[in-house]
């Protein structure tokens, strides 16, 4: 995700909201990021954030991103991720389609933190008038490819950037904006827009009703949105530098009983 | 310009001084501008800069990006100095208006208190915890509890932080030098006694939102009825402990007992110590056993060397299952399955807890990926309460929580209650007409008139 601070900085903002990583880990990250941004060739690479595992091999995610550019569909993802369970030896995460998207969401069980794990789908996902098939013929899919949908979907739906820290410059390209002055009213959520949808996109405002979690610390200057659609996805904003940025850390899974729990 | 012939120059002005719509300025006018402010500033790399003038120009006149922001809302500078001083200074003493004399109550209360910068340490090397400074914020909180005469707080320890959608809370666990006062009637109104002192409410919680300045408020006592309904709930806590609980089915308390339920539930769960630490006595109570040491990393990072430290909390909402008394005389009535509920007894290992979504339960955090390196800290990190973790290393271990307080588990709406049973008598269908009313006798009906006239 987007972080206009480093990587210390941003877990220094977002440890009052459990978002850590073990001494080990940001020793590791320190010297394996910028190796793995030199091996991609990619201009920039940040921590994305954590899966969390039921059997405590975490994934840890990097996002490479080079200039994203807005084309007449939208704004055009150049974004690459990369995994690693030991912090060292980073992976690429093929993108999946839609097909494959729509499957995983079926799951809601945690990630087994085995990438090569395969689940089976449950019954309803076969085709209408089939007969059950045997597990065997049942469709698959594997963990990576569920991580891979996981990180789609909560980069749409989450991933924030303060309102007028992008512009789109002449060749319509999306860079951070060097004269960003900050937002006016940090307290609000419209103050902050989707990463996805461009510069000029939609805020955080016009998303469903509570599916976000904004608080802000009058002390500190700082204000966190924790997004409620997906729990461990927390957003800081620091009012002072301006600094933000944003890292996840959870299941991966959509809370689906949003609804019943506000 | 090469190419470029006379008397096209000035149709070239032209085009470029055509005045765009939008904002009134001209490519003449803007390459002006440009052109003098690199004369005026002679940056270094003046056709790096260029692209700023992109820049500048994208950004003129937008709102959003102006160059000066005016702060929001004005920096705190009061509260802000008397949350520093809540958090360091010594505690005020109450005078007596008359005499002039300290209170007597006044007195700095003794207590005892974990370490909790040191277990702090402990959970960040395992990837857990809230960051440094927030657990020192923390720590001087717990002292402004510990010393505040009015709770009478006897030992305390963080139990941890419950994210809120708008505020969130810090939870202490602590013990009282007096027995808290009885909430109250204990049955409820199925008949199940409140464990008082035991069980789910062996210790107090304290919670606040604000650290430094907030007021710490004691939780009261948890009732079998309000675990059994928070069972069936899946919320998100709101941050105030007076709101509504509004849900089906109907919480019996605000969010301070929905919280205290949850509390209940996590500490009946996830409250682990490695094996070992404690004994049971004949009694049934837990005694930390003198002089232990929890063993190496390697042998901790197996689930087997961890034991629950609190008693299982009983599908009746109490540790110890209640059974009514049979009345004298009165056949002995067979046990309801929830009477008859045998849960792991004290100290059971993790090992035999119930597995999650065909999962093991609980996973296993070491601090390093590398066996061999020395003086490791393991710990367990709990599946079914994502956010509970424990640590151990030599004779100190530890647990907290942190996290939305809600278990991972699919919300299953409870069904609505069934229907009243209709009237027992057999309804039969008639063609028949009802019987005729017989005419009221008269004098009877002249006095009914006067009673409904009054």
């Amino acid at each position: 995700m987007v972080h206009q601070c480093s990587l210390d900085a941003a877990l220094e903002a977002l440890a009052g909201q459990g978002l850590v990583l073990s001494k080990e880990q940001k020793v590791i990250l320190e010297c394996s990021l910028p190796c793995k941004q030199t091996e991609a060739g990619v201009q920039r690479l940040s921590l994305w954030g954590k899966l969390i595992t039921r059997s405590a091999k975490d994934y840890l995610i990097a996002e490479g991103s080079s200039d994203q550019f807005v084309a007449a569909a939208g704004l055009f993802p150049l974004s690459r991720y990369y995994f690693s369970q030991d912090g060292m030896q980073w992976s690429d995460l093929d993108p999946v389609n839609a097909d494959v998207t729509a499957r995983a969401s079926l799951l809601t069980s945690q990630l087994t933190g085995d990438p090569s794990n395969l689940y089976l789908l449950p019954e309803k996902m076969q085709e209408e008038g089939e007969a059950p098939a045997a597990p065997q013929k049942r469709k698959k899919i594997t963990e990576l490819q569920r991580i891979s949908a996981m990180i789609q979907g909560i980069s749409t739906l989450t991933a924030l950037v303060p309102k007028g820290s992008q512009l789109l410059d002449a060749k319509n390209t999306v860079k951070t904006n060097k004269l960003f002055a900050g937002v006016q009213y940090p307290e609000k959520l419209e103050s902050y827009l989707h990463a996805k949808d461009g510069p000029d996109g939609a805020n955080a405002a016009e998303d469903v009703r509570n599916t976000w979690a904004i608080q802000r610390d009058p002390t500190k200057q700082q204000t966190i949105c924790r997004s409620l659609m997906y729990p461990g996805y927390t957003f800081f904003y620091d009012e002072r530098q301006p600094a933000w940025g944003d890292l996840y850390v959870g299941t991966g899974l959509r809370n689906n009983d949003l609804i019943f729990m506000l | 310009m090469p190419g470029l012939q006379e008397g096209r120059v000035e149709e070239s002005l032209a085009f470029l001084q055509k005045t765009s719509s939008k904002n009134g300025q001209s490519v003449f006018d803007h390459f002006v501008d440009v052109v003098q402010q690199i004369l005026e500033e002679r940056p270094n790399q003046a056709v790096d800069l260029l692209e700023t003038s992109y820049l500048v120009k994208r950004s003129k006149g937008r709102s959003d990006s102006g160059y000066e922001i005016e702060p929001a809302q004005p920096f705190p500078v009061e509260d802000a100095k008397q949350g520093l001083k809540n958090l360091l200074g010594k505690p005020e003493v109450k005078l007596d208006a008359e005499t002039g004399e300290p209170l007597e109550d006044a007195a700095v209360n003794e207590y005892e208190c974990e370490d909790i910068m040191g277990n702090a340490a402990l959970f960040s090397l395992v990837g857990a915890g809230l960051g440094e400074s927030e657990v020192y914020r923390i720590a001087l909180a717990a002292r402004r509890l510990g010393e505040d005469a009015q709770h009478g707080v006897a030992s305390l320890r963080f139990f941890g932080k419950f994210f809120g959608r708008a505020a969130d809370y810090f939870v202490f666990e602590a013990t009282l030098r007096e027995p808290p006062a009885t909430i109250g009637e204990a049955a409820e109104k199925d008949g199940i006694p409140v464990e008082q002192g035991t069980g789910p409410n062996a210790a107090s919680y304290f919670v606040c939102t604000e650290l430094a300045s907030g007021p710490f408020t004691r939780l009261p006592d948890v009732r079998p009825g309000q675990i059994k309904v928070a069972r069936r709930l899946k919320r998100f806590l709101t941050g105030c402990l007076d709101s509504e609980v509004s849900a089906y089915p109907v919480f019996p308390g605000k969010e301070a007992e929905y919280l205290r339920a949850q509390i209940a539930r996590i500490a009946a769960t996830t409250l682990v110590c490695p094996a070992g630490a404690f004994q049971a006595s004949e009694e049934g109570a837990l005694e930390k056993v003198e002089g232990f040491a929890a063993p190496p990393a390697s042998e901790l990072a197996s689930i087997e060397s961890w034991a629950h430290r609190s008693a299982h909390l009983k599908k009746q909402g109490r540790t110890v299952v209640w059974r009514k008394e049979p009345e004298e005389g009165a056949e002995e009535i067979p046990p309801t399955p929830e009477e008859a509920e045998e849960g792991p007894g004290a100290l059971a290992t993790l090992d035999k807890d119930a597995s999650v979504e065909g999962g093991p339960a609980w996973g296993i955090l070491r601090s390093s990926i590398n066996p061999a390196v020395k003086h490791q800290v393991a710990g367990v990190r709990s599946n079914l309460w994502p956010g509970a973790y424990a640590v151990a290393r030599g004779g100190v271990f530890a647990s907290l929580y942190i996290g939305w307080g809600v278990k991972h588990a699919p919300f299953v709406p409870m069904p609505p209650p069934v229907p009243a049973e209709e009237y027992a008598q057999e309804l039969l269908e008639s063609v028949e007409l009802p019987p005729k009313p017989q005419p009221p006798p008269v004098e009877e009906a002249e006095a009914g008139d006067g009673e409904d006239a009054e």
